[in-house]
């Protein structure tokens, strides 16, 4: 039985934070969102990622209650969104830098937090605990126009948490800062995760997706193409495929290629390059553990002096370019 | 180098079509705006006119003539006041409200103390004016004076068509302030229309015809007239211009001034704050704010009472200022001063953030407002008095915020109206300023949810 108390002290079960279905939203000839269906489990941290103009955009608009879509309904924790009322729950901080930028930090904090209908004891509250969450106390009276990108992201993100939302909708959160600044930035959001704020990362950073969510959704044409941990993305698109390569001595110093005579037919993207007094065998191989053995054998005997092998699981990168092909998207 | 400077500075404004249409456009129209009130508005031909009323407590043929020969000119409108017990009274009430220029009071010296002439048997011409308009006074004046004029150089073979002071010839004694012989008096040499072209333009200190001087200089003193070593003629009828308006006042005239200059800036930083509606757009601000509890209708209604309380304030200071240094009577005209400052601040806030939702980035709305604030300022009177152009430009001036609001700080500085006279400037104002909000309400629709 489902079980939901809209407490914010309370916890919510098995409702999800988020739940999409049948999204579909059209700009003219342009078909935006094409029937997009996904979930956000409460709690959980969930990567959206596509290329440019795949609806992810919109797909976060609509969730803000920005865009109407055209058909389709978004529920924000069990109940259908109105675009009325009802945004205590989510937070949202936008890619731009959505913050006045010739206000001071403590202004800043405190013109959203009264937006998000914040008062008295408890505004004070929050802005003083926004301060010490963004490291930002010594500079709350300085104008923001004074800050570094990163310390201007972490306002960013801070104006968007003010009320403590339930879900969090974090569109590339990093975007243009240092690395410091970027780990700085994810352990406030870690913060919140702990809180049990449930969080849609939007971002085309796949090594930060891949680090910081649990689950990922990757969007391409107005459609959700994959969905799952980043395992099952594996799974679902390279597969059990791994990339090996092999660094071969090449004491003759022979400049032209050397072919290689295997029986491994299912040996992908074989190639062979030369690299001063190397040779580097790149290729992708299915069941490494039982195949690799056989190939480095099958290479000794023809004479190969093998002085190095890697074996490379497939990223997350790997899989995004698999589903959604290498050709640009310029929108 | 600098010849990629040149192209690079090229392509830049190629690509900016607003910075290219205010470099190329915006002199063009400003040409043509002041083309059509200094080139159309003040000449001979022009469709402005003056409208006056008389009072002819002389009642001979000769004061009767002179007021039918003013009334029969293109540029003068009479304004009947028969009908009214007490005319003066009633005269001087329409030169205060504005609604005439002037009223002429013919009347006989001998039979009162005017004060001006104790000459028996003689009449005078005084001129009850609102002297705001400095143009259309002298221009009646010089009107009569010209008649007087013709007159004596061509007297009509009854002398009952002459004052019975006819051997007395003019003078003026405007307070002292101009010239007491107006140069177009002497061009208007003979002919037989009481105000020739010519006459026209002198009336307007436009051009001077010595030639044409020396010869009616000539024809006056061949017809026994002469002038005195000051240009005054040596016998007199006296024209006499009462400012019915300016008395008492320390400085009336700079509040018209600041009142065009204020509203002018007003317009101008009312479209430029308002353009921080795009900037929010821009930065997705807008979004993140209206996913919190603040609705589109609190966002504008919050920027329209921000933009008229600092316009309100604007405009106070620099009241405030010229109150101070310039001595305009600022406190003892502070509800009506208010009263049109709260409803001008508003009128123009709600025209901005029209604007603002009208634009769709921040350098279109800087182009845009630019040539409309400028274009209204013009015609408006915030740059030159409205009273200078013609009756159409003066029409269309009313289109702008800018005439509507001088109009009533002219009221209430210049007039010393009471604030009920106020009404049609306070409601036109208020009531555009609901109006432009609610357009930019309207077009602040395809912001919130698509």
């Amino acid at each position: 039985m489902i079980f939901v108390v809209l407490n914010p002290n309370q916890v919510i079960t098995d409702v999800p934070a988020i739940s999409v279905h049948n999204l579909r939203k059209r700009f003219g000839k342009n078909v935006a969102l094409d029937g997009v269906h996904f979930v956000l489990r409460q709690g959980e941290r969930l990567g959206l990622l596509g290329p440019n103009g795949a609806g992810k955009t919109t797909l976060v608009r609509c969730l803000a209650r920005r865009i109407r879509a055209d058909e389709g309904t978004i529920e924000v924790l069990g109940e259908p969104i109105t675009h009325r009322g009802g945004s205590a729950r989510l937070g949202i901080v936008p890619q731009e830098l959505a913050i006045y930028e010739d206000l001071t930090a403590h202004q800043n904090l405190l013109f959203f937090g009264r937006f998000h209908g914040l008062k008295g004891r408890l505004l004070r509250e929050r802005v003083e605990w926004a301060l010490e969450w963004t490291g930002l106390a010594d500079r709350a009276q300085q104008l923001i126009r004074g800050f570094s990108g990163g310390m201007k992201r972490r306002i960013n993100l801070a104006c968007g948490v003010m009320h403590s939302p339930k879900i969090l909708l974090l569109d590339e959160p990093t975007v243009g800062v240092d690395p410091q600044s970027r780990e700085r930035i994810y352990t406030m959001v870690d913060s919140l995760s702990e809180g049990g704020c449930s969080i849609l990362l939007t971002t085309h950073h796949l090594e930060e997706a891949e680090g910081q969510c649990e689950r990922l959704v990757i969007m391409d044409r107005g459609r959700v193409i994959a969905d799952g941990t980043i395992d099952e993305l594996i799974d679902q698109s390279v597969g059990p495929l791994r990339w090996v390569r092999l660094r071969l001595a090449n004491p003759s110093g022979q400049k032209k290629h050397h072919q290689w005579d295997t029986d491994f037919s299912d040996l992908q993207a074989h190639t062979v390059s030369i690299a001063g007094d190397e040779q580097v065998v790149s290729a992708r191989m299915d069941n490494v553990a039982k195949n690799l053995p056989r190939l480095l054998h099958q290479m000794r005997e023809q004479g190969a002096i093998i002085k190095d092998v890697e074996v490379q699981s497939p990223s997350l990168h790997d899989v995004f370019l698999d589903l959604t092909g290498e050709q640009l998207r310029d929108v | 180098m600098i010849w990629n400077t040149f192209k690079l500075s090229v392509c830049q404004l190629m690509n900016r079509p607003w910075e290219m249409a205010l470099t190329f456009v915006l002199p063009i129209i400003f040409f043509s705006i002041f083309a059509l009130i200094f080139g159309k508005g003040i000449q001979s031909n022009s469709k402005r006119r003056i409208s006056f009323s008389a009072i002819d407590e002389v009642g001979d043929r000769f004061s009767q003539n002179l007021i039918t020969a003013l009334e029969s000119q293109e540029e003068f409108e009479l304004v009947d006041l028969s009908e009214y017990k007490n005319q003066k009274k009633h005269a001087v009430s329409l030169v205060q409200r504005g609604d005439i220029k002037a009223c002429l009071v013919l009347s006989d010296s001998s039979s009162q103390d005017s004060g001006i002439s104790n000459e028996p048997q003689s009449w005078s011409v005084k001129v009850l004016a609102d002297t705001s308009d400095q143009l259309s006074v002298s221009y009646l004046e010089s009107a009569i004076q010209q008649y007087m004029m013709h007159r004596y150089l061509h007297p009509p073979a009854d002398s009952s068509l002459l004052p019975s002071n006819h051997e007395e010839v003019l003078t003026s004694s405007n307070d002292g302030n101009n010239s007491p012989s107006d140069p177009g008096v002497h061009q208007a040499e003979g002919g037989e229309v009481l105000l020739s072209p010519a006459m026209n333009k002198s009336a307007a200190g436009s051009r001077n015809q010595t030639s044409s001087i020396q010869n009616l200089e000539n024809n006056l003193s061949d017809n026994g007239v002469n002038y005195d070593s000051n240009g005054f003629l040596d016998d007199e009828i006296q024209i006499e211009i009462v400012n019915v308006l300016a008395d008492g006042k320390s400085n009336p005239v700079v509040s018209m001034y600041a009142a065009g200059i204020a509203v002018m800036f007003l317009l101008f930083n009312a479209t430029s704050s308002s353009g921080v509606l795009i900037e929010e757009r821009e930065n997705q601000t807008l979004d993140r704010l209206l996913s919190s509890e603040l609705t589109m209708d609190h966002l504008l209604l919050g920027k329209w009472f921000y933009m008229a309380f600092v316009g309100t304030l604007q405009v106070a200071v620099m009241f405030l200022w010229a109150s101070q240094v310039f001595s305009v009577e600022l406190m003892t005209h502070l509800d009506g001063f208010l009263m049109m400052t709260i409803s001008t601040s508003l009128a123009v806030s709600g025209f901005g953030l029209f604007m603002a939702t009208l634009c769709h980035s921040r350098s279109q709305l800087n182009g845009v407002s630019t040539v409309l604030v400028l274009t209204m300022s013009a015609l408006g009177g915030s740059m030159v008095p409205r009273y200078l152009m013609s009756d159409s430009l003066q029409k269309i001036g009313l289109f702008t915020f800018n005439a509507w609001a001088i109009d009533g700080y002219d009221k209430i500085f210049w007039r010393e109206l009471p604030v009920n006279a106020l009404a049609p400037q306070l409601a036109v104002l208020t009531l555009s300023g609901v109006v432009f909000l609610s357009l930019a309400r309207l077009l602040a629709v395809r912001w919130e949810t698509r």
